[in-house]
């Protein structure tokens, strides 16, 4: 193998793909980047934890077609400070060779067939969604998603197609987020990308400009933006029946500032108990109040105006979690529909026109003065 | 890019364990085998090996398979194929240090013969346990097939134990589980009998001793001894190699030679602990032990008319005669239990030096010196 590309080129496609690279890990090999160039002039660089495999190409001068397996973290220390020339690399029985200016260095790499094979997709069940559109879809829902790995399945991303809606679900079994876009998406597998994969897609959305092709099988879900492809590995469901904790019937609904909210939360949840991060929340005609105590801390209360008519409505909720929901929201304002106390309350945006794209749950906390309710979970974390 | 074995075929690394081998190979082909088994057999009878071996023969592409050349077999041979997953017990050190646990998986792969782990303070916690799980609710990376090998369940701490029930009873459909110990009885009853059992006999003096001269060109009397000491295992064998085992028998055998009903006097004793304690420490003190017990066990086998093949130290027969005659069976015994008594000791991380004095004061003080010594 022998090509030779620009240094800025290198070190940009090198630092997208180191991305995925584990630094720590007992499987050795996998710190390393696979570099494969073709007799078409294309460069390909892997770099997986197994989880994800994320691939790029760009175009060079291929002297020599080739394969070679390169340890990560010393390439790309390297590179980076190589001065902006051209970078000739070639591989030989002792390893790989990289020529730069005056510069001459060898690097000791694992034999390539050690590498993991690319997962292999049949393109059958393929759709293309806006790049914008897929971040924000991530972005709304995968801060939910559970970190507790013995439930695994919802350490994922639900992403499903129902009605022609494409739709993300995640949710800790405390609180639940669903971003949905509406259009015509053709029928589709439903799969649970991990959310860990989802943060490598964010990093990368931040520069796509064009739509993301998605294709899936029961095993891998690939992100093809183009030059790159990321592929993840999916998990096991089922899903929790997400439909059925949505509450219908809440016919109590206040609308507020979104910002104001927010602020007013980020104040008062600086006084909440740190193991429950419980505020208060009493809904009243015309405003809302919030209120936190922690007994080694202090407490605060304060008050926000709520478009609101009706009796009043007690109820406690982890202020972090109310945090997380509304910083991811674009709108100005914020509806908040509940029910009763001890059943969750929906949070979503309220756009200027048409339906909201969001539809956010949180569970309850239960108010000390409040009778014990059954069936109704108090979060603890 | 590097210079490769041609063939990494696991099978012809068995050694005497293809019969087990052909009796997985069976159950494969007639679709009938077991989501999770449980490989028993002493340590170092080549349970991982055999693991490893089935492993490949799942994972290989080839109509001849295990080819032992095709790329799944060969990342299954150098332990780095995405589905096949090696647990091995080890310290907290290794488990906290990637490095230190890849060196610990390079060793064992560039050398299989020797078990993959047996020093204190190995054991397979929690969280390697729920890493298991964790990936086991994924998909298999590179196929329609993964394989976990838990070597040394028997060193699972009890939480870590707890947490495999539920992947051992129901192991993702795609998902084999090979769990490896020395006896069932240090493991979990629960998660027993969770699997199926695979008895992983040891290969028997006669055959462990032609294999150390035939395929680790290791002398006869030598490997004679060495397949005696290790009671058939392989990888025990291996590991008592790098001893000088005959050296050790000879000092120790001298150190513990008093004659019958001569109570030596203390600095005879203390004369007989500096020449040997250098050499008692560590693992050569506790293969000392055994050394030493299968000396006295010649002793009485050689007394009884025994032949010495049937010896484990064939070339001591005249000697282990005079001795045998020389002492009665009662005193024999006792000092068997004394030299039983010392194991133990060391056992307990009790000084070698100290378990060295005491055992040879009351060896050398007949059979009225002071009983339990070493008794916790």
């Amino acid at each position: 193998m022998k090509f030779s590309l620009v240094q800025s080129e290198l070190y940009r496609s090198l630092q997208l793909v180191a991305g995925v690279v584990p630094t720590k890990t007992a499987a050795q090999h996998l710190t390393s980047i696979l570099v494969e160039a073709t007799e078409n002039g294309e460069l390909r660089f892997t770099g997986t934890d197994l989880d994800a495999f994320l691939v790029t190409s760009l175009h060079a001068s291929v002297e020599q077609p080739g394969i070679a397996a390169i340890p990560a973290r010393r390439l790309l220390e390297v590179v980076r400070e190589l001065p902006g020339d051209v970078v000739e690399i070639s591989s030989t029985a002792s390893g790989i060779s990289i020529h730069c200016g005056n510069g001459r260095f060898r690097i000791v790499g694992p034999d390539p067939q050690e590498f993991p094979p690319l997962p292999e997709l049949n393109e059958e069940k393929i759709f293309a969604v806006s790049s914008s559109v897929l971040a924000r879809l991530v972005a709304q829902t995968a801060y939910a998603a559970s970190t507790d790995y013995t439930r695994p399945e919802q350490t994922a991303v639900f992403v499903h197609v129902v009605g022609g809606d494409l739709r993300f679900v995640a949710t800790n079994g405390h609180r639940l987020a669903m971003a949905f876009h509406a259009a015509d998406y053709p029928a589709w597998a439903d799969v649970l990308v991990p959310t860990k994969t989802l943060a490598v897609l964010q990093r990368l959305l931040s520069e796509a400009q064009e739509s993301v092709s998605i294709s899936a099988n029961k095993r891998y879900c690939l992100f093809n933006l183009g030059s790159t492809r990321l592929y993840t590995r999916l998990l096991d469901g089922p899903f929790p029946p997400y439909q059925q904790a949505i509450p219908s019937g809440c016919d109590s609904h206040a609308d507020l500032d979104r910002e104001v909210l927010a602020a007013a939360l980020r104040r008062v949840t600086v006084f909440s108990e740190s193991a429950t991060r419980m505020v208060k929340v009493t809904i009243d005609s015309g405003r809302l109040g919030l209120a936190a105590e922690a007994h080694d801390v202090g407490e605060a209360s304060e008050a926000v105006s709520a478009d609101y008519e009706g009796p009043q409505f007690r109820t406690g909720f982890n202020g972090g979690y109310l945090l997380d929901l509304l910083k991811t929201m674009t709108t100005d304002r914020v509806r908040i529909s509940f029910k009763e106390s001890g059943a969750a309350s929906i949070f979503e945006p309220t756009p200027l026109e048409g339906k909201p794209d969001l539809l956010c749950l949180v569970m309850p906390l239960r108010l000390q003065d409040e009778p014990a309710r059954g069936g109704e979970t108090v979060a603890a974390n | 890019m590097s210079g490769e074995p041609e063939n990494l075929r696991l099978r012809d690394r068995l050694l005497g364990l293809d019969p087990v081998l052909d009796h997985l190979s069976r159950a494969r082909a007639q679709n009938r085998l077991a989501q999770s088994y449980l490989f028993l057999g002493p340590r170092g009878s080549g349970k991982t090996r055999l693991a490893l071996a089935f492993a490949q023969e799942l994972f290989c592409g080839t109509v001849a398979s295990p080819c032992g050349c095709c790329v799944p077999c060969r990342q299954v041979a150098h332990l780095t194929h995405p589905d096949l997953h090696l647990v091995v017990p080890a310290t907290r050190e290794e488990t906290e240090s990637p490095d230190r646990m890849a060196a610990l998986l390079a060793a064992y792969a560039a050398d299989p013969y020797h078990p993959p782990f047996g020093g204190a303070g190995e054991s397979i916690g929690i969280d390697r346990v729920r890493a298991l799980k964790e990936e086991a609710a994924k998909a298999p990376v590179a196929g329609t097939r993964r394989v976990i090998v838990l070597v040394g369940v028997d060193r699972m701490t009890e939480q870590a134990a707890q947490a495999a029930l539920k992947l051992v009873e129901e192991p993702p459909p795609e998902t084999l589980l090979v769990l490896a110990a020395g006896d069932a009885t240090d493991i979990l009853p629960t998660l027993v009998s969770r699997c199926q059992r695979v008895r992983v006999p040891p290969l028997g003096r006669e055959r462990l001793h032609r294999v150390l001269v035939d395929e680790f060109q290791i002398p006869g009397e030598d490997a004679y001894l060495l397949a005696a000491l290790s009671g058939g295992s392989l990888g025990q064998a291996l590991e008592l190699r790098g001893l000088d085992v005959r050296g050790l028998r000879d000092r120790v055998r001298a150190a513990f030679d008093f004659p019958p009903d001569s109570a030596a006097t203390p600095a005879e004793v203390e004369r007989r602990v500096r020449a040997l304690e250098r050499a008692w420490t560590g693992d050569a003190a506790r293969i000392g032990c055994e050394l030493l017990l299968a000396w006295l066990r010649d002793c009485v086998a050689a007394r009884a008319g025994l032949e010495a093949a049937d010896l484990a130290n064939p070339d001591l027969i005249d000697e282990a005669r005079r001795v045998g005659r020389a002492l009665v069976p009662t005193e024999i015994g006792r000092r068997i239990r004394v030299v039983e008594a010392m194991a133990a000791a060391l056992d307990r991380n009790c000084n070698p030096t100290l378990a060295l004095h005491a055992a040879l004061w009351r060896t050398a003080g007949g059979s009225g010196s002071e009983e339990g010594f070493f008794r916790p």
